[in-house]
């Protein structure tokens, strides 16, 4: 099965899934975490993550500090912040709704004699 | 700084897969000094980043490199995530700028021709502009200072004739103030002649004595300090201009209690003006005295009453002198006149020169402006292509535009920053070198940030046009095709009318600068018609108080001329009411030949019997004054009075009658000499009688010295002084008085010479940038024109003919605005019609030439062009 593309505005979520999901986390984790739950299914340049942060971050969803990874090195980490756990809640249940009204459409229900 | 430390230690290799390292150790300086923190904190991220991702990969097996290589394949490459980053960031438009900037700097460095030449215009435009500006702008535009300036007016004394005398007696101004109401309130100020300023170096400066209360009157206050009370009247005490302050005083922030030393003595400072504070206007005294109010000979300022006009005023005032002289007739009546402008504003003449100079100016900025717009129009012209390509590869037409507005920006700022170095250094030496009567000039801000305005609307307009025009065209088509670049037939045509247009202007401008210089050097090769130089000039002025009868004025006058004639190195010494170039009196005269013929008027001096001779006055029919004659019934008539009753005859031994009194009889003619009616040119009738027992309240003793004339003048003054300090009013030299009259002359034609000069050379620039372009965008054509036959000489004469086209339209409409305009030059030209042909064919003449000269360089590079080249297109 080829590889998908990260749909546009659902890699938002991903992030704040992931940082839900992990606690504090530095992008490259963020990146690896995406790709690692998606099974290796998805392929995320790991470049186009950083606009992604930056909006976030600006939007007031994330807040970002320097630390020091696992095995010792400087990374910036994320964390949600509380309006970012707020939006995650909400974006999730907006996006079951979505994917629910879509499946509807798409899984092939009884025709109409 | 912290974090790129930590990031060179954590990423030592990163940073080698970075090719063009060099570049971003540039730019993340330039980050630095741009404060862009954000785009640093990123650059450590983006590091940080590899990092991690190497070190898994390392861990999962892999040999460093490869690791390095799988990590930045993952990310999609360092500079595009970067790009990405600022997008998302939204600083995308500042670092676009930034980018920019850098740009079209480097792009006006590699064209450093056209950078300086803009550059140069621009500077010399707007310099030349502030300069002047600054000059006249305290003069011309600045509002009056004085509160309710409109209802201050002088009042002078009213003598025979509509003549009048600045200064009038104080009972007099008495009388009138108490028998009507259109004065609220008079001051009266006395202009003193120069005094030494030892702080400087025994500088002149200009004071004048004003009455306790005065500038309360006038409605101005001092900046520092206090004014003149009455308690001040017999201290030592002055007032500094704003000029002195600074100068003379380093601007002291407490300047009060220090001292300045006038003629060697010392005065306290009381008070300082503010800046750009002139009184009395015309003449700007830069240190003002105390003296009492009740002075005769003081010049009266009055403030009308609210709501009354001047012309309703004098009939009011009329009517009480009428009233007076009937009640107590006096000898020379009661009369006074309110003038407007004599002192308090500047006199028409002046205004219509300063005027003209602006006027001038004005016309360089012009030129400056349209020379401007060209270059820019053949910078983008010869860009077209980048452009067209930038615009194929989606630059935005805003992007595009913004590039040139930046590059005319830049150009701007270098040009403003040159302008104001070139006034800032003129204004220096302005203080040196103008007379006093133009005041101190500051540089004029206002002015470089107007002009600047102006030059760079003008120099965006033009440059837009052709920007936008990138949009229209069809961009597959345009980069495949090797189509030369040039302008388009109606661009070419807006470049040759903006050129025409600049050298019409440029031509009004000569025009002007030639009528007068030739007028200017007229009046310098004038002959005066008598001996100007060593003679020293000591204007006496009794006061009536000391001497109130004439006869009281006997003895003065006799011992000053006794004390001048003996002290060492004068030869000769002579006294008369008015020494050339001195104001003269006007007198009616009229000969016997027919009884009720109308008088004339003619100047009339009373001179001694030797002032011929010491003057070297040409004596050309008859005879001087001899001890035998009856003062009142000879006198001596120059020669154009002479040929006006006698054309043809000797006029010797006719009679003259002066006032319609007793007759006289003419013993002598002398010859014409230029008084202060230098500039009408007309010939002057001119009358001379002897004093009668050498009484009179005014008169110039005019001695004749040799080698040193100061020594000699300080010992007639002396003599003066010690018989009565308050006589003298004023010593110069006739050729010093004559120069004075010529200053003023000489520093506006000074200033239209620079104006004329800067336009001149802008408009050749102008010229030569249309030639350049046009063999550059007919490279081509002209090579197929070769190919076909054309000689050089068709070539050469084919790119004049572009020169010569628009300068002959523009030189023709110049010529005929020119003189047109310098109708208003007829005031001050001396001997010169405006209309003088001969000035304008050399002006023409020289334009053309000038222009052939400019055009035949790139001419001639055009005929020697190979044809094969320009045939193979680039």
């Amino acid at each position: 099965m080829a590889k998908t593309d990260v749909w546009q505005g659902t890699l938002a979520l991903m992030v704040l899934k992931t940082l839900e999901a992990m606690g504090p986390q530095h992008g490259y984790g963020i990146a690896r975490r995406i790709e690692q739950t998606s099974g290796d299914l998805l392929s995320l340049n790991y470049g186009t993550l950083y606009p992604a942060l930056v909006r976030l971050e600006d939007e007031g969803s994330i807040a970002s500090e320097w630390g020091v990874s696992d095995n010792n090195r400087k990374a910036k980490f994320y964390r949600l912040t509380r309006a970012g756990k707020r939006r995650v809640a909400k974006a999730a249940d907006e996006w079951r709704s979505t994917t629910s009204i879509v499946a509807r459409f798409l899984t092939p229900g009884p025709s109409k004699p | 700084m912290a974090v790129d430390d930590l990031h060179r230690r954590a990423v030592p290799d990163a940073r080698t897969v970075e090719a063009v390292s060099v570049r971003r150790q540039a730019r993340r300086l330039i980050d630095l000094i741009a404060g862009n923190r954000r785009d640093r904190d990123f650059a450590a991220e983006l590091d940080s980043h590899i990092q991690l991702h190497i070190d898994d990969n390392i861990r999962a097996g892999m040999t460093p490199d490869e690791a390095r290589r799988r990590a930045l394949i993952a990310l999609g490459g360092i500079e595009q995530t970067r790009e990405q980053h600022r997008d998302g960031v939204g600083f995308r438009a500042a670092a676009d700028l930034g980018r920019d900037i850098r740009t079209t700097l480097r792009r006006l460095v590699r064209t450093p021709g056209f950078t300086t030449a803009a550059v140069l215009t621009l500077g010399i435009g707007i310099g030349v502009q502030t300069a002047v500006f600054s000059v006249v702008d305290g003069l011309l535009f600045s509002p009056s200072p004085f509160h309710d300036a409109d209802r201050l007016v002088l009042v002078v004394r009213a003598k025979a004739r509509g003549r009048w005398s600045p200064t009038i007696e104080k009972a007099l101004v008495d009388t009138l103030v108490a028998n009507t109401d259109i004065f609220e309130g008079v001051g009266t100020y006395r202009l003193m002649r120069d005094m030494k300023l030892a702080e400087t170096g025994g500088e002149d400066v200009r004071p004048a004595q004003i009455a306790p209360g005065f500038f309360r009157f006038l409605g101005v206050a001092p900046a520092i300090g206090r004014e003149f009370g009455a308690a001040d009247l017999d201290s030592p005490v002055v007032i500094v201009s704003h000029a002195i302050w600074r100068r003379v005083l380093a601007a002291d922030p407490s300047p009060l209690g220090r001292t300045i030393t006038l003629e060697g003595r010392r005065f306290v400072v009381v008070g300082v003006m503010p800046q750009g504070l002139r009184f009395p206007v015309t003449s700007a005294a830069q240190v003002w005295l105390p003296a009492s109010a009740s002075t005769d000979f003081a010049t009266t300022v009055a403030r009308l009453s609210p709501r009354l006009s001047v012309e309703e005023a004098q009939r009011r005032l009329d009517v009480v002198s009428t009233h007076l002289q009937d009640e107590t007739p006096r000898e020379d009546g009661w009369g006074a006149i309110l003038k407007t402008d004599y002192e308090l504003r500047l006199p028409a003449g002046a205004r219509a020169l300063l005027l003209l100079l602006v006027g001038a100016v004005g016309v360089v900025v012009l030129i400056a402006c349209a020379n401007v717009a060209t270059l820019f129009i053949s910078r983008t012209i010869s860009r077209t292509k980048e452009l067209e390509v930038r615009a194929a590869l989606g630059a935005s037409s805003w992007r595009l535009t913004r590039h040139v507005l930046i590059e005319v920006l830049i150009v701007a700022l270098l040009g403003g920053a040159l302008a104001l170095l070139l006034s800032a250094s003129f204004l220096d030496v302005a203080g040196l070198i103008l007379p006093p009567e133009l005041g101190e000039p500051h540089l004029n801000l206002r002015v470089v940030v107007f002009t600047a305005a102006v030059v760079l609307t003008a120099a965006i307009g033009c440059a837009i046009g052709p920007v936008l025009r990138v949009r229209r065209y069809d961009f597959s088509r345009v980069i495949s095709s090797s189509r030369p670049t040039g302008s388009s037939p109606r661009e070419a045509h807006v470049h040759r009318r903006l050129v025409a247009t600049q050298l019409g202007l440029t031509c009004v401008l000569l025009l002007g600068t030639a009528l007068l210089t030739n007028s200017f050097i007229r009046l310098l090769s004038v002959e005066v018609g008598f001996e100007p130089r060593n003679l020293s000039l000591i204007t006496i002025q009794l006061a009536t108080d000391r001497y109130p009868t004439l006869t009281n004025t006997q003895d003065i006058f006799a011992n000053a001329l006794l004390h001048a004639g003996r002290v060492p190195g004068v030869i000769a010494v002579t006294a008369a009411t008015s020494v050339p170039p001195q104001r003269d009196v006007f007198y009616n005269v009229d000969d016997d030949a027919e009884e009720d013929a109308t008088p004339i008027q003619a100047a009339m001096a009373t001179v001694e019997p030797n002032y011929f001779h010491v003057l070297q006055l040409p004596i050309l029919a008859g005879r001087s004054f001899g001890p035998d004659d009856e003062p009142s019934g000879v006198i001596v008539v120059n020669e154009p009075l002479a040929r006006h009753y006698w054309p043809g005859e000797s006029a010797v031994g006719k009679r003259l009658r002066l006032q319609a009194s007793d007759w006289r009889l003419i013993i002598g003619v002398v010859g014409d000499v230029k008084g202060n009616g230098f500039t009408s040119g007309a010939d002057r009738l001119k009358a001379f009688i002897p004093f009668s027992e050498r009484q009179s309240y005014a008169w110039t003793i005019a001695a004749r010295t040799t080698g040193d004339r100061t020594g000699a003048v300080a010992a007639i003054r002396r003599s003066i002084d010690a018989m009565d300090p308050l006589a003298v009013r004023n010593v110069s030299t006739a050729e010093d008085a004559y120069g004075t009259l010529l200053g003023g002359r000489r520093l506006i034609l000074g200033l239209m010479g620079v104006s004329t000069a800067a336009a001149l050379l802008l408009a050749l620039v102008g010229i030569y940038g249309l030639v350049s372009a046009f063999v550059a965008s007919r490279q081509q054509e002209l090579g197929i024109r070769v190919a076909l036959g054309a000689t050089t000489a068709n070539i050469r004469r084919l790119v004049l003919g572009e020169a010569l086209r628009p300068a002959i339209l523009g030189i023709t409409i110049g010529l005929a605005t020119g003189l047109a305009a310098s109708t208003a030059l007829r005031r001050v030209l001396f001997e010169v019609s405006p209309y003088d042909t001969l000035t304008a064919v050399i002006v023409a003449v020289t334009l053309l030439m000038a222009v052939v000269l400019v055009a035949w360089m790139p001419a001639r590079r055009a005929g020697a062009a190979d044809p094969i080249r320009a045939l193979r297109g680039e």
